[in-house]
């Protein structure tokens, strides 16, 4: 899994969890059926970090495509010089996950301490495999 | 002419026959949810198998979660089938197989 691979699954997870609730939005504000996710407050929650995630990657992502295109490399380098195009994608994606995971918790574990492990080492993993491309992309190590 | 059984008193509507089963037996309905969401990813991920010698586990796991919140949504019309719990649920498990599918794709490296 390569780092624009994970940036991009995560951002059409972004996209995907934003399309979904909204559709069920709709679907409660056009047929007014007798249970509708508007009522469950934890959902609607998850709805407006994610619309604001994805305000707040937008902003980022333009300022990190500016960053990309007035660097310059090197004649004969061989490594990035430096972070600059990794920026977006550790605050602003990993906010993404965490409001889901948190939701699931809550909702599939009913947010007791003893499944958060689950959810915790999921997180790690990826955490660890994104520290391993910045490692890999910085250093030229192979995989 | 009396009947020779007795009439049931609640299937004034079709509706209200499955809602009084229900009411009985509250669990009928998310079993009910389970096999569709089996039914669709085993049927899925076998004939897929057979066909090419390996499956999409990850895109039938999202396909038969929202087939299964489509019926859902179909359910939620009418009160007393499905509660609020359930369908919050699905869309968390609607979530985790989108989670699945998108980190889940070819080992190609970008």
């Amino acid at each position: 899994m390569g780092q624009i691979q994970i940036t991009i699954g995560i951002v059409m997870l972004l996209l995907f969890s934003v399309a979904l609730i909204g559709f069920l939005i709709n679907f409660s504000n056009d047929n007014n059926p007798a249970v509708s996710i508007t009522q469950d407050q934890e959902i609607i929650d998850l709805y407006s970090k994610q619309i604001g995630n994805s305000s707040e990657l937008k902003t980022t992502s333009e300022s990190t495509y500016e960053s990309i295109i007035k660097s310059n490399i090197e004649q004969g380098s061989q490594t990035v010089p430096s972070t600059g195009a990794f920026s977006p994608t550790p605050p602003t994606l990993f906010n993404i996950l965490e409001n889901i995971f948190s939701t699931i918790n809550t909702k599939i574990f009913g947010g007791k301490p003893e499944f958060q492990i689950f959810t915790g080492v999921f997180i790690s993993l990826i955490i660890f495999v994104i520290g391993l491309y910045l490692y890999k992309t910085l250093r030229g190590f192979p995989d | 002419m009396p009947y020779i059984y007795e009439i049931p008193t609640n299937v004034s509507t079709p509706d209200a026959l499955i809602g009084g089963i229900v009411s009985n037996m509250p669990f009928l309905v998310p079993l009910t949810l389970f096999f569709i969401w089996f039914f669709i990813f085993f049927s899925g991920v076998n004939r897929q198998s057979s066909r090419l010698g390996q499956a999409d586990y990850p895109f039938w796991a999202l396909m038969a979660s929202l087939s299964t919140l489509i019926v859902s949504l179909i359910l939620s019309l009418t009160s007393g089938f499905i509660n609020i719990d359930w369908l919050s649920i699905l869309v968390v498990v609607n979530l985790l197989c989108a989670i699945w599918l998108f980190l889940d794709r070819r080992v190609t490296e970008v």
